[in-house]
Order: structure tokens, then C-alpha cells, then sequence
């Protein structure tokens, strides 16, 4: 997108949030069945926000960094819709395809809204984000089945597919399959998250599936362009507790003067706004080298990461602090922005394990 | 030494702890045996806590009312609910010292949180400024958990500056007439009476028009109304008050003598604010849940961190204690333990989170009050657990913030 573009795609999300997505529009989203708003979800493709996608020759990829503006708009006003479903890791996989027209068919459903996939790839009980005990096996090499678990899986409801990892019995590498959401042997179980949205367990016994691509890369490539994208709502965020906060402390007044005029709570808001800036420079930095797919980049990922999630539960904890009781109450977004900071940490890792991982990567 | 005993010596050196000697010769002095109370109250905590409150108290569940007021009355058996109220009053006349130990053993054994509204605010206040009708009238219902109290300090427009409240209480005849509002009262919604800040009086230093007024919540013209809270609870309220009349008798004090009341409150319970044994208990759950997961030197970085910030906390706690009991004060102590106290206890819930996050932050709700029906995504206890992380954020706002407390440091330490 070149920098006018960029500017209209602005403005018109900055207009969506404000017509479309304000704190009562949010809770009434949320009471939804599905917990977020299919009309919403359908509006936002009928914005041509799905076409961002679509890569500009046949075998390329759209760059991640026309992404950006959506996800850090999608922070600030705290969307429910189920963006990963089209924009995240599915895209990174789909990517990996082999077959050319198998590729393009399954981009092609993202695109259109014709089948947004569920990213089926976390478990219980092990750390979290990397292992996978996920069982699967060929009846022949054209019909695999797969038996296992798979937890917190995002937007499973909207899903006609999920994209599971599982591991080979007999050469013990991961594999990336696809299972149709109507899979004989496929069990769902729905809950609430602790962002007030939805995620589901999955259960697989002898599911048939589809096999699509080694595992290992794909993951990998997966989990960079989840991380990348949830820093880009992480800074919309930031930018909304940011301003909330230093609009809520210039308003209220407490002996006597405005909360803003003490100098303790200006050095608070100052240092809040000095990681948000960071991050914004390292986000763009990094989405830029993921599309130029520059070397060393799973460091640069977990950079982005550690930076990101400090940042983001640093400036989300302080904005609660900074609204006195009023940032405990479910009234104002101050406290919807620490509950997702702490979802995001459940998805893509916490600053301590990416730091870790950090430390042990060649 | 965190309690659950495999997994602790695992995550650093196992401390041993006999009594200090200090606390030793202070509680002797006091007349008590600390090391003999403290084993006494820890195998109240093991073997008399009824098994349905076991329950709850092992899933993080909420209490109910029912079971706070059952588990104040067995405390109250063997007169330890109010073992802090003077003798004369039917206490056992306990210093600082023995309260600490008692309310340190009751948290780290995990046990449902004393309502200190009547016990520690009101029961002290009667005995000190009430009058022999208000004593009659109020302490037995406290000491028995009958009559459930609130708190009506804070109000819309006074948070942090309390002086400046405005809930209007006008006399007329042996009547006040009270209107406005006050907000954030923990749990109103249980309560049968809120003690009040009220205004008597406009004009002057703000300090001086304030008194302290007892006023039973079925009175006409009050309403109490709930605020959801982020951590999923309901259990801070606003309290409406609409021409509501309020008999003389029930002004505890003088007109204006409010203000002293209240510091006469914070001042009393100070001390407490450091809820030390929660933090021990909750550092027992951090260590289980480690234990039963993949543990990395990260983590294990992390959790000695902890170990070191207790430890200092709970020495500087009970030197705290130890200068109480000997009748004095340092100027630091109170508002430090606010502060600390309140940074720790966030900070091991934001280390338990990082835990339980590894294997996704389910937060079902309905969880927090009993099992689930359906579906249970992870760890039974995490509903609780996320309940109270998101609590704990109010640690350091609630009773004077933590910014509040550091203006008070500079103020009494620095002379400013
Ligand atoms: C869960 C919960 C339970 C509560 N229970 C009760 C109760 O039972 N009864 C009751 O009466 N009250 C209760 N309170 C109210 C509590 O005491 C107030 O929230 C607290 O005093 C802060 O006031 P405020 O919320 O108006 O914040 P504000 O005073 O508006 O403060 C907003 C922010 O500014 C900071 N700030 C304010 N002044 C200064 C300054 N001079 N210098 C630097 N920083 C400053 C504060 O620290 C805070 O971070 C409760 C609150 C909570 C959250």
C-alpha cells in the first residue's frame, strides 16, 4: 500500500471503530451466540479487508505489512470477529502448500470468506506453543486419520476447516493436515476466554484428514506471523490505554487540581508512551523483514515478542492503576485491554518464554 | 516451606522456621507463647475448617455468605474473632503481635477472608469513641456475625482526596437527614449496615465538617446498586442515599469528629494491609502448578525473585510489628508494607498466569461459585485463580493507592 492509501485505510477503520464499535456495541457483540458479531465479520469483508490477501503475482504473498493497520485497529476497539480465522497463521500455511492449485484453492477461501480456518496446533500440558502428541497415521497416502487433542482454538465456530499438527508415529516429524469441521470423530467443545471471547478444545478419534505440508516450517512460519500480527493489535491497544489514560487523568480531579498536574503521574503516562513508540517502530521493522523474508528473522520475531508483551502488560496494568476503581470496572476498556493482554500472552507466548527461547536459539 | 512440600524444596532452599527469637520475647512478654498460638491456629486451619469451605477453598472457588459467617462463628469458639477487642468488651485483649500471627496463619492456610468491616473497623471504633448504648447495641451482632457491616468511605467525586466528600447528613430534631452517594462499598450487597463519612457541616477545613455516622441499610430512601467488576465479580456497590433519616444516636463521637475516626481505622489495621500469609499461600500454589509442569531456569529465576521479596516483606513486617508492640512507630512502615504487600501479591499472580497460560486462559465464570456443569477446559482452579489475579490489581488502589502511600513516605520520612 503506498503512504495515501495507507492513509484512507485509516481513516476508514478509525470511522468503523467509532460508528461500529463502541463500549456498548461491544458488550452487545459479545452476548451474541457465536460471541462476536457475524455481521460485523461480514461487513469487514464487504470493506475489501480480505482482498489485502491477495497476493499481487500468482506465486507470491500479499505483504504482512498492509496488515498492520487492521490488527492495531482491531486492538483499540477490542474486535470480537475472529480475524486469525483468515489473516494469521492459516496464511502462513496455506503457504507451504506444495501443489500450486491446491495453494491457490485454499487462499482463495480465506479470501472470499467461503472457509476461514481454525489453527489447531497448541495442547495441554506441555509448554504450551510447541509440542504436539497429536497422532496420525496413513491408511493409505491419500487417507490419513488422526487421534489426539488440541486446545484454545480461535473462532473454531465460523471454521469449516481446522489445520492440525500432528506427529507420524513411525517417522516422528510434524505434519500440517487439514480436518473439515464435519469430520466424523471430530468433537468440539466450546468456552469462554479470558478476554470475555470464545475458543474450543478439539477432539480427534481416526478423523479423516488431508495431509498438506511438513510441519516443522510451517509452524514456524505460523507462529511468526501470529506474533507479528498480535503486535500490531498489541500497539492499538497501547494506543487506546494510552490515550484513555491520560484523557481520564486531565479530566479528573482530585485535591482540588486535575490528576494530570501532579508530576509523578506525568512520568508514569511518559513512560507508557515511550514503550508504545518502541513498539511501533519495531513492529514495522520487523513485518518488513518478514516480507522480505530478511535472515535471522525467528530472532527478530522473538524480539518483537519480548518487547511487545513487556510493553503491552507494563502499559495495560499501569492504565488500571492510573484509573483508580474506575479501571477495575467493566464499564470502560481500560480493564478489556488487560484481559487481552493477558489472552495475547496465552496465544503467542509470554515476554519469559520468548526471552527464553531467545536465549537458547543459535 | 511453601506448604506443599515436594515441589517447594525443588524451587530453591526449604527455610526452616522456628519462631525469632525476638517475636519469641515479645509474645512472652505479651503473655502468650507464639510458637505454641501459631501451631495451635495451624491445626485449627487443617482439621476444623468444615468440608464444603475445604472445597472451596482447594478450587480458589468464591465464598458464600453463608460460609464466611459460619467460619467467623467457629473462629469465634474459641474467641479469636475479636481476641484483638479489648477484655472489657469480651475480646481477649490481643496486641498487635498476636492479631498478626493470627491473621498471618488464617491467610497462609488459604481459609475465606475475614469481613474486617465490624470486627477490625467498627468493634475497635465503639470501644474507643462509642458510646455504652452503642456498644450494646452494636458489638454483640459483630462478635457473633449477625449483623454484617460495609464501609462507606470513598464517593464519586472523593477517592484518593476522602476529605472532600460531600454526603450531606443535615440535623433535624433528634434526626440527621442523609443524601448522596458513596461507591466502591465491598460488599454492600451482603451487608445489613454501612458506617459513613458524612458531611455536617459545609465551609472551613474540609477535615472538620466530617462525621461518623452508623446507618442500617433497610432504612427507606437507601440503594444499593452492583458494579461488575473485571475479575468477573460483584461485590463492590453504590449506595444511594435519598432523604434517608438516621436517629442522633447513631453518630458515633462528637460532630466532627469523623475525620479522626477514620485515621483512628487506618491506623488500627495498618499493619494487616500486608496480608503476608496470603502471599505465602499463594506462593504454595505457585510451586504446585510448577511442579506439575515443564519448569525452565527462567522460571526458576523468577520464582527465587519471589522467595527473595517475601522474605524481605515479611521481616520488615514483623519488625513492623515488633515496634507496635512495644507501643511505637517508625514513619516508613505502614504505607511501605501497603505498597510491597500489594506488589507482591501481583506480582506471584502474574507469575501463576504465566503458568496456567501455557495451556490456554479459559475463564468460565460459573466455575468461580461451584463445580461445572459441562466442559471444563484446564486446571479446576483456574477460574479462581484468574478471579483473584484480576482482585489483586485492586490491591493497590483500594485503601489509600499505592501512589497515595508514597506521598505519605515523603510526607512523614521526608519531611516535604
Ligand atoms: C475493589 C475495591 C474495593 C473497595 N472497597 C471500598 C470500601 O469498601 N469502602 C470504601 O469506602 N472505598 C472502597 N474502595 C475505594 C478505594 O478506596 C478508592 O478506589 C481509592 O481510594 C482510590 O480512589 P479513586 O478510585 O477515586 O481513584 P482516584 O483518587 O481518582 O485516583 C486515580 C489515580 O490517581 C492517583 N492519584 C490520586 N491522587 C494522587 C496524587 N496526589 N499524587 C499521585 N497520584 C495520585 C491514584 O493513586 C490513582 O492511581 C474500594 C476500591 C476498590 C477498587
Amino acid at each position: 500500500m503506498d503512504n495515501d492509501a495507507l492513509q484512507l485505510f485509516e481513516e476508514t477503520l478509525a470511522r468503523y471503530n467509532r460508528e461500529r464499535y463502541d463500549a456498548g456495541q461491544w458488550r452487545d457483540y459479545g452476548r451474541l451466540p457465536q460471541g462476536h458479531s457475524p455481521e460485523r465479520w461480514a461487513e469487514l469483508q464487504a470493506m475489501g479487508c480480505f482482498e489485502l490477501l491477495r497476493p499481487e503475482h500468482d506465486d507470491g504473498a500479499a505483504p504482512l505489512a498492509d496488515l498492520l493497520p487492521l490488527y492495531a485497529a482491531a486492538g483499540e476497539a477490542l474486535w470480537r470477529e475472529p480475524l486469525a480465522t483468515v489473516f494469521a497463521e492459516p496464511v502462513a500455511i496455506i503457504g507451504q502448500v506444495a501443489d500450486p492449485d491446491r495453494r491457490r484453492a485454499l487462499l482463495e477461501g480465506l479470501i472470499t470468506g467461503a472457509q476461514p480456518l481454525g489453527y489447531a496446533h497448541r495442547e495441554t500440558g506441555g509448554d504450551g506453543l510447541a509440542s504436539t502428541a497429536t497422532r496420525c497415521a496413513a491408511g493409505s497416502t491419500a487417507s490419513w486419520r488422526l487421534d489426539g487433542d488440541k486446545a484454545m482454538v480461535i473462532g473454531a465456530d465460523i471454521c469449516n476447516g481446522f489445520l492440525v499438527s500432528a506427529i507420524n508415529a513411525e517417522r516422528g516429524q510434524p505434519a500440517m493436515f487439514l480436518v473439515d469441521a464435519a469430520a466424523p470423530g471430530l468433537q468440539l467443545q466450546r468456552y469462554r476466554t479470558i478476554d470475555d471471547g470464545v475458543a474450543a478444545d478439539l477432539r480427534f478419534a481416526q478423523s479423516p484428514a488431508e495431509w498438506l505440508c511438513n510441519g516443522t516450517a510451517a509452524i514456524a512460519a505460523a507462529d511468526a506471523r501470529g506474533v507479528i500480527l498480535a503486535a500490531a493489535e498489541a500497539l492499538g491497544m497501547m494506543r487506546g490505554a494510552n490515550r484513555d489514560s491520560a484523557e481520564y487523568l486531565r479530566e479528573r480531579r482530585q485535591f482540588g487540581q486535575p490528576l494530570l498536574g501532579f508530576q509523578a503521574l506525568q512520568h508514569r503516562l511518559v513512560e507508557m508512551l515511550m514503550r508504545q513508540r518502541e513498539c511501533e517502530a519495531l513492529v514495522a521493522s520487523v513485518a518488513e523483514a518478514f516480507d522480505h523474508a530478511a535472515p535471522a528473522l525467528s530472532r527478530q520475531v522473538l524480539v518483537l515478542r519480548v518487547q511487545v508483551a513487556r510493553a503491552l502488560r507494563h502499559i495495560t496494568r499501569e492504565a488500571v492503576q492510573l484509573h483508580g476503581g474506575m479501571g477495575v470496572t467493566q464499564e470502560l476498556r481500560i480493564g478489556r485491554y488487560y484481559r487481552r493482554a493477558l489472552m495475547l500472552d496465552s496465544l503467542h507466548g509470554s515476554a519469559d518464554q520468548a526471552l527464553e527461547a531467545l536465549s537458547e536459539h543459535p | 516451606m511453601f506448604g506443599e512440600s515436594a515441589t517447594a524444596a525443588k524451587a530453591g532452599p526449604a527455610f526452616s522456621e522456628p519462631e525469632r527469637s525476638a517475636v519469641q520475647r515479645a509474645a512472652a512478654a505479651a503473655g502468650f507463647d507464639a510458637a505454641r498460638f501459631r501451631a495451635e491456629l495451624r491445626a485449627f486451619c487443617r482439621d476444623q475448617v468444615p468440608a464444603d469451605i475445604r472445597t472451596r477453598m482447594r478450587q480458589h472457588q468464591y465464598f458464600t455468605r453463608e460460609q464466611r459467617i459460619r467460619w467467623q462463628q467457629l473462629l469465634q469458639t474459641r474467641g479469636w474473632f475479636i481476641g484483638h477487642w479489648p477484655k472489657a468488651q469480651g475480646g481477649a485483649g490481643w496486641g498487635p503481635l498476636q492479631r498478626f500471627i493470627f491473621i498471618e496463619e488464617l491467610e497462609r492456610a488459604g481459609t475465606p477472608w475475614l469481613t474486617h468491616f465490624g470486627t477490625s473497623f467498627l468493634g475497635p471504633v465503639l470501644c474507643a469513641f462509642g458510646n455504652d448504648a452503642q456498644r450494646a447495641r452494636f458489638l454483640g451482632p459483630i462478635r457473633d456475625s449477625t449483623e454484617w457491616w460495609c464501609q462507606g468511605f470513598s464517593e464519586p467525586g472523593s477517592g484518593s482526596d476522602l476529605a472532600s466528600l460531600k454526603l450531606r447528613a443535615e440535623r433535624s430534631g433528634s434526626h440527621y437527614r442523609v443524601n448522596g452517594q458513596k461507591t466502591w462499598t465491598t460488599m454492600a450487597q451482603w451487608a445489613d449496615w454501612i458506617f459513613c463519612l458524612v458531611r455536617t457541616q459545609a465551609g472551613g477545613k474540609p477535615q472538620q465538617g466530617i462525621s461518623f455516622l452508623l446507618i442500617d441499610l433497610k432504612s427507606p430512601g437507601v440503594t444499593v446498586r452492583p458494579i461488575d467488576t473485571f475479575d468477573g465479580g460483584q461485590h463492590v456497590n453504590e449506595v444511594f442515599f435519598d432523604d434517608v433519616e438516621v436517629p442522633v444516636e447513631q453518630r458515633v463521637g462528637q460532630e466532627g469528629d469523623g475525620w479522626t475516626i477514620a485515621k483512628f481505622i487506618v491506623g488500627r489495621e495498618r499493619l494487616l494491609v500486608t496480608e503476608i500469609g496470603k502471599a505465602w499461600h499463594l506462593l504454595g500454589v505457585l510451586h504446585s502448578i510448577a511442579a506439575a509442569r515443564h519448569d525452565s531456569p527462567t522460571f526458576r529465576r523468577r520464582t527465587a525473585e519471589l522467595e527473595v521479596q517475601f522474605h524481605s516483606l515479611r521481616a520488615t513486617a514483623y519488625a513492623a510489628v515488633l515496634e507496635a508492640e512495644a507501643g511505637r512507630e517508625h514513619p516508613v512502615d505502614a504505607s511501605l508494607l501497603k505498597i510491597r504487600g500489594s506488589e507482591l501479591q501481583q506480582a506471584i499472580h502474574d507469575a501463576i498466569t504465566d503458568l496456567l497460560a501455557r495451556d490456554g486462559l479459559a475463564f468460565q465464570i460459573e466455575g468461580l461459585h461451584g463445580d461445572l456443569d459441562g466442559y471444563r477446559h484446564g486446571d479446576p482452579r483456574l477460574p479462581g485463580l484468574l478471579h483473584e489475579h484480576l482482585h489483586s490489581r485492586a490491591a493497590s488502589i483500594y485503601g489509600g493507592s499505592n501512589e497515595i502511600q508514597r506521598g505519605i513516605i515523603a510526607k512523614t520520612a521526608l519531611r516535604v
